[in-house]
């Protein structure tokens, strides 16, 4: 700026002092006369009376009075927490499904969960229901609570509800629904044509929101058939990240750690590694894993159950054991009693968890699980069945059995098979003239396998050849441990008929539901649990190992969908601001008052 | 200031008594009729004998008549109690200003003081402000008034007004109830009700005088005004506008009304005695007609 009557200098000399001396006669004020008099009372209440009666007073006084019925009527409305209301179109149902997959326990990045993020959501959706019925449903359970319209009850439903996978399950169903609220982060992998097939109106409500995590997606532990072999761990593990990450993976065996490493992993991608564990120690295995930007929990811990590390205690009843006492007396993990037949019904020490009859079958069918050798003698007893006596049998056919994994029967040759023939066995091997050489019986109370054929010389070569430790082996560990294949992961699980009862770490029962002949358990949370039933007791362990599940940063949710959760989530409940404006109000009221500007 | 009555006016002070709506228990014998019954001349009633009588107050011309023993009873004359609270505070001469409302005071209060002397009651002054200060009694009898006037005169406004720490100070000093005379401007920032009341709970028959001059009921300046309190020295900028002045006459009027009324509405007496009329005027005039004295 340039002045042209003065230098610039001069100019702001000039504008500064007139600024100062206009102030100064400003603040100059003629000093009124003073006059004591007797009291200050009565003129205070003049000079109130007449504020009073001002019209300027009387609006404030009335603003005043607006400005306290307001904050009053807030602060209720706080307490009411109020929300936009949505009413499900014709006055019909809602139903609210969450999605309770395990990448729904993903942290964002404001500290909450997609899980919690989804609870609120519900929360809000029950509240503005406006006196609609409202049920709550999860991807994992089902119908949860409802259809009501008591707010409370949903509530309280909603508290007791957790992640739990549940990815195979069916849409729940509820009739007469006008509106269907999905909840979800988008990783579930469910056609939504189900869904919309109701005819209801279904709103997706996303809770997606990207982020890093490292998990161990695979953690199975293989135990070989052969005697001396070792158990292996396989253990995979994974980067979602867009960063390269360095987890920390931690292995114990019981309370033990066998390995403690770094290990770098590039973003998406996955490490897999087999660790050597020994068949004898601890069976219980834990693997851990730690990285600095790792959101999902789940997936951190994975468990394994080393089942031959466990001692079993088997009983063989034979006269002479022979190729069963070398073949037992060798095995790792098995501890072998041995008696003759004629001692059989003598009370034994200890109690064994499978019982091997070679030769000889009890008078009475025995509650333990057992394996017959050669059962079937001219004066053998009715309850185990017909005898079947045939010279050279071929063994023709086998069955994907349990018992006979791993046999090869082309190596065995049979010069004479005593099987048995009754409804109740099975039979799972055959001879090419249709005898049974292998046949099982299972019931809830226990199971049995019955071997057709000898293994002496004079019988057969089984005993000599490789199948032998296989086939015993793997007829113990049927008879003793329910088999739970393939990996198992939380969520309801189908189950062998023959588990009367599973147990978590904590010593409770899961409730098991009967379909038909399936049986379901829930596995609520990953971990070790152990099953019961016919006479068997084994340890399995359920993990989430599921790429699907620990990558959280993937979503089958549209833009659009995502856009709405985002847009949703920015709707902050009303009442914190309710409050806000009250105590803004409080304070210019208790501003002014002692101002002496309103009353 | 010096207090002095002519022989005339203090003549015709002898000739008035105050008046007391109820009778007092007093200390010592004098003119005033109190409610027990005693040695005095005037007859009151008879009672039936009982042992330990006085033989001489027996009505024997009665017992001839009757043939019963009957004893004569006389009214007890006694002294009354009155005590003269006197405001002394700052309110009653404001700085700078005349101080003709405090000495109306203390002359009022002597005119009581020489009418109750001379008729042997027990006058006690206490002057107060934010207690009341030194109790002075000038003793019985109509040649006190000189002591009267010389403990008037030691009396010095000061202080605040608050008549019920006042009151209550003299309450708790146990005081025999009387008729009490509260000579004051009755500009208690803390009001005059419940200081009132308080006396009158007590058993006093209580008087209120109000005095008043005219920069109370006047404020006397137009325009920006910073009035002082006397008593607080609080300030107030007032611009002073006629309409204002006029509100302010009309407050003061009101605080009058409302003593007035709330006088009349607890039984006690009321006097308004402003500092323009001479207090022969006020005396022999205004409160004869209030029944204060006669």
């Amino acid at each position: 700026m340039s002045f042209g009557a003065l230098a610039g200098w001069q100019a702001w000399l000039a504008l500064l002092a007139t600024a100062g001396l206009f102030t100064y006669v400003f603040f100059i004020k003629i000093r009124a006369p003073r006059i004591a008099v007797p009291s200050l009372m009565l003129w205070q209440r003049v000079l109130d009376a007449t504020r009073e009666m001002t019209l300027w007073e009387r609006i404030r006084r009335i603003v005043s009075w607006i400005v306290i019925t307001l904050i009053g009527v807030m602060l209720v409305l706080a307490v009411m927490r109020p929300a936009p209301s949505v009413t499900a179109a014709g006055g019909g149902r809602r139903l609210i499904i969450l999605d309770s997959s395990w990448s729904m326990g993903a942290e964002t990045s404001s500290g909450e969960t997609r899980w919690e993020r989804a609870i609120a959501e519900a929360r809000a959706l029950i509240q503005s229901s406006a006196g609609d019925e409202v049920a709550v449903a999860t991807t994992a359970d089902g119908l949860v609570e409802g259809p009501t319209t008591d707010a409370v009850l949903l509530e309280a439903a909603l508290d007791r509800l957790m992640p739990s996978g549940g990815e195979n399950s069916d849409w729940p169903r509820l009739s007469n629904v006008s509106k269907v609220h999905f909840i979800t982060d988008g990783t579930l992998a469910r056609p939504m044509a189900g869904l919309e097939a109701t005819g209801a109106d279904v709103v997706v409500q996303s809770v997606y929101e990207s982020a890093p995590n490292v998990a161990i997606t695979a953690f199975e532990v293989y135990e070989p058939g052969a005697p001396e072999a070792q158990a292996e761990a396989y253990l995979e593990l994974a980067n979602y990240s867009p960063q390269k990450q360095t987890a920390q993976l931690t292995v114990t065996r019981g309370t033990t750690t066998v390995g403690d490493v770094a290990v770098e992993l590039a973003p998406g991608e996955a490490v897999r590694q087999m660790v050597p564990l020994g068949l004898t120690g601890d069976p219980r295995v834990r693997a851990r894993i730690s990285a600095p930007d790792n959101v999902l929990a789940v997936d951190d811990e994975a468990v394994a159950w080393i089942a031959r590390a466990e001692t079993l205690s088997v009983t063989v009843v034979s006269a002479e054991p022979g190729f069963l006492k070398v073949l037992f007396d060798r095995l790792p993990g098995i501890r072998t009693t041995y008696i003759a037949p004629g001692v059989y019904d003598q009370p034994r020490p200890g109690a064994e968890h499978v019982i091997v009859f070679d030769h000889w079958v009890p008078p009475a069918a025995p509650t333990k699980p057992a394996l017959y050798v050669s059962p079937m003698l001219a004066d053998g007893p009715a309850w185990i069945g017909q005898a079947r006596i045939e010279t050279k049998p071929q063994w023709a056919t086998a069955d994907r059995h349990a018992v006979l994994r791993g046999v090869d029967p082309a190596t065995v040759t049979l010069e004479r098979a005593r099987s048995v023939e009754s409804d109740a066995w099975t039979p799972v091997a055959r001879s090419a003239t249709g005898s049974p050489l292998v046949s099982v019986r299972e019931t809830t109370d226990t199971r049995a396998v019955v071997l057709g054929f000898g293994l002496l010389e004079a019988e057969s070569n089984v005993a000599l050849q490789p199948a032998f430790p296989v086939l015993i082996v793997n007829a113990i560990e049927w008879l003793a441990r329910p088999t739970l294949t393939g990996q198992l992961r939380p969520g309801v699980v189908p189950i062998e008929a023959a588990v009367s009862r599973v147990i978590n770490t904590s010593g409770e029962s899961m409730p098991i539901t009967a379909f038909g002949d399936t049986q379901l358990v829930r596995f609520p949370v990953p971990g070790l649990y152990l099953a019961e039933g016919g006479g068997m007791r084994t340890t399995f362990a359920v993990n989430v190992g599921d790429p699907q599940v620990s990558n959280v940063s993937r979503t089958s949710l549209s833009e659009e969908a995502q856009a709405q959760g985002a847009a949703a989530r920015a709707e902050d409940p009303w009442w914190p601001w309710i409050v806000g404006i009250a105590f803004v109000l409080v304070l210019v009221e208790w501003w002014t008052w002692h101002r002496r500007i309103t009353v | 200031m010096a207090i002095g009555f002519d022989s005339d006016f203090l003549k015709k002070l002898e000739y008035l008594h105050v008046v007391s709506k109820k009778a007092f228990a007093g200390q010592a014998r004098a003119e005033r009729l109190t409610p027990k019954r005693g040695r005095g001349l005037e007859f009151a009633d008879y009672r039936q004998y009982s042992a330990g009588d006085d033989f001489r107050h027996i009505d024997w011309k009665a017992y001839r008549r009757l043939g019963r023993l009957l004893l004569r009873l006389f009214d007890e004359e006694q002294d009354l109690p009155i005590y003269l609270f006197i405001d002394a505070s700052q309110s009653m001469a404001p700085p700078g200003q005349s101080p003709e409302k405090f000495e109306q005071a203390l002359r009022l209060a002597a005119a009581l003081c020489y009418i109750g002397l001379a008729h042997l009651d027990r006058v006690t002054l206490m002057p107060f402000d934010e207690t009341v200060r030194e109790e002075r009694s000038p003793g019985q009898g109509k040649g006190r008034i000189f002591r009267v006037f010389d403990m008037l005169e030691q009396i010095k406004p000061g202080g605040r007004t608050d008549m019920v720490a006042a009151f209550k100070n003299f309450a708790a000093r146990g005081r025999r109830a009387g008729l009490t005379v509260v000579i004051s401007d009755f500009l208690d920032p803390a009001g005059f009700e419940k200081p009132l009341k308080m006396l009158q709970a007590r058993g006093h028959d209580v008087y209120a005088v109000q005095l008043a001059c005219e920069t109370d009921r006047d404020p006397g300046a137009l325009g920006d005004v910073r009035f002082v309190d006397a008593e607080s020295g609080d300030t107030r900028d007032v611009e002073v506008t006629p309409a204002l002045a006029r509100a302010y006459t009309a407050a003061w009027e009101k605080h009058t009304e409302d003593l007035q009324m709330f006088c009349g509405r607890y039984n006690i007496g009321y006097i308004r005695a402003d500092v323009e009329r001479p207090v022969e005027e006020i005396v022999l005039k205004t409160f004869r007609q209030g029944r204060f004295v006669a």
